[in-house]
């Protein structure tokens, strides 16, 4: 559905985004993570064709938003961090005038319009202005203009920020609902919020891609299976070695009083090599927690 | 093509026509050309007067002697209030950060930037039609030459779509309302006194070009009646440069 292909752009004599590549299919959501200045905002500038790449290729469902910008403008629809409405309209003729500019003839609008206005849940605010709408709804009026005329691909920037805890559970619901008919790309700073809705994960760190994937193989690539999540008093040198030498350990780190083992295997049956190599130390074992890995561990490990 | 322009065009038209700050700035500007109408008509009358008293006088011609010069009047005045309301095209737009919904909608830069030319020229559509109540309201004394009437209103459109051309181009130059509203003022009144150019060379030749190329020399034309081509390929293609400037700019926003 979506392809992007060694792409880089610089801005002045500084390169924001490197020989970029990754690819996404149909009705998958992929998810672009970075810390601040990673390159996402660029990267999403450049999927929807508001800059230009100094090298490399977008193509959407085929057609190169470069040499093509009407055909491949016309298969995706795009939020960008702040949802851009006219206050002063209100939300049904806010859609209307989208599904004008989006060539959508008068006779097909009201279909188009009601369908979007179903899906995000806009019926109680449709004839409101949208200068009194909650940042709620106005984000949801946002991802309802990006659903006129049914394009393949939608593009969120950070579509929960600002949202309070409600209203992130909704939007999370919505954007998880829209995988059956569009494949999403959204960008975001809530590791958790990509976890529970993505399928692919793009992290970026300095205009390069750290890591691309489906995010179970990301997160068994970086970090192991599993995470053995141990409290203790104290750590040494000795200790980390030898528990790096026991079998299915993948790697050993001490953080805040607490070792993290990440294991190489999914359920462990026994932990007593690992307590007893801690234990033979004289160390004292306060907590043991085994766990999935989280992607923050992994976003971690390959920004720091 | 013509869908997306016309809901532009449409939602444009209705936003100036909605809005208070348009309706003050046509208030304040149609004081200004009611004072300039009345003095003309003041004038006109006390002059036929004159003239009257004199046997063998013929009559003052209307439009020649009152009409013209009200519009003369009115494009000075409305030069302003085009260059004021440039801000409305894409300045406030990015305020607002809606400008991007035109670059990431299937959208080229030549249909933007002709929907918000056509949403400019209805919107002096309708400022013309208000400003030409006033001489229009004369019908119930006397006729009026209609041919003369609506060529000279023709060229007066012609004109301000020239400076609306100016605007859209420096709102599309710059995020500030002020700074957009300064630098229509300034390249407008630049093409105004292009003429001028005429009285500070000696060449001949030089002298018949600056002519030529004066907005002056063409909107006489109109004035005078005269259906000219050549003036009417001259003030469109002005129109026509000055948005080829814009579209590139608006192509730069992606290059940047």
């Amino acid at each position: 559905m979506i392809e992007v292909k060694n792409l880089c752009k610089k801005f002045g004599g500084e390169w924001a985004l490197r020989n970029n590549s990754w690819s996404l299919q149909k009705n998958h959501i992929l998810g672009l993570l970075g810390p601040n200045g990673a390159g996402k905002s660029t990267t999403l500038k450049l999927l929807v064709g508001l800059l230009c790449p100094s090298f490399g290729e977008v193509l959407i469902d085929g057609e190169n938003i470069q040499t093509n910008p009407i055909t491949a403008k016309s298969k995706m629809g795009f939020l960008p961090e702040i949802p851009p409405l006219y206050e002063d309209l209100k939300v049904y003729d806010q859609l209307d005038f989208i599904c004008g500019l989006k060539s959508i003839s008068p006779t097909n609008r009201p279909t188009q319009i009601d369908r979007a206005i179903e899906k995000l849940k806009l019926n109680e605010v449709a004839f409101k202005s949208i200068s009194k709408l909650s940042k709620g709804f106005r984000q949801r009026v946002g991802i309802a203009q990006t659903l006129l005329g049914d394009p393949a691909l939608l593009i969120f920037d950070e579509p929960s920020v600002g949202l309070d805890p409600h209203q992130v559970f909704e939007l999370r619901n919505i954007i998880k609902s829209l995988k059956a008919d569009h494949t999403v790309v959204l960008s975001s700073h809530v590791l958790s919020e990509v976890e529970q809705i993505c399928d692919q994960v793009v992290i970026l760190d300095r205009g390069e891609v750290k890591a691309f994937g489906p995010l179970e193989q990301i997160l068994n690539d970086k970090q192991g299976v599993s995470i053995l999540e141990i409290k203790v008093d104290r750590v040494n040198e000795d200790l980390l070695t030898s528990l790096k030498k026991l079998p299915m350990v993948k790697e050993v780190l001490f953080n805040k009083g607490q070792l993290e083992i990440s294991l190489t295997e999914k359920d462990v049956k026994d932990i007593n090599p690992y307590l007893q190599e801690i234990l033979k130390q004289g160390i004292v074992v306060q907590s043991i927690h085994h766990r999935r890995p989280h992607l923050e561990d992994v976003f971690i490990e390959v920004t720091q | 093509m013509i869908i997306p322009l016309k809901a532009i065009v449409k939602k444009d038209l209705k936003d100036r026509l909605s809005s208070p700050s348009f309706w003050m700035i046509i208030g304040l500007s149609s004081l200004l050309w009611s004072l300039f109408y009345i003095f003309g008509v003041f004038t006109y009358v006390t002059q036929s007067m004159q003239l009257s008293t004199q046997s063998h006088s013929v009559g003052l011609n209307i439009h020649q002697h009152m009409i013209s010069n009200y519009i003369v009047v009115l494009h000075y005045v409305l030069v302003f209030v085009v260059s004021t309301l440039s801000i409305y095209f894409f300045t406030e737009e990015k305020k607002m950060k809606t400008f991007s919904l035109y670059l990431t909608s299937p959208l080229t830069s030549w249909q933007i930037v002709a929907a918000k030319w056509f949403a400019g020229a209805s919107v002096i559509f309708v400022i013309l039609f208000l400003s030409a109540l006033l001489p229009l309201s004369l019908l119930f004394f006397t006729s009026l030459p209609a041919g003369l009437f609506l060529l000279s209103y023709g060229g007066v459109f012609l004109l301000l779509c020239i400076y609306m051309s100016v605007g859209i181009l420096a709102s599309a130059l710059t995020d500030s309302t002020v700074l957009c509203v300064i630098l229509t003022l300034v390249l407008n009144i630049l093409l105004l006194l292009m003429g001028v150019g005429r009285e500070l060379s000696d060449i001949q030749i030089l002298q018949e070009l600056f002519h030529f190329l004066s907005f002056d020399y063409h909107f006489a034309q109109f004035r005078k009646g005269i259906f000219n081509l050549s003036s009417l390929l001259y003030l469109i293609s002005w129109s026509f440069f000055i948005s080829l400037i814009t579209e590139r700019v608006i192509e730069f926003h992606r290059w940047r």
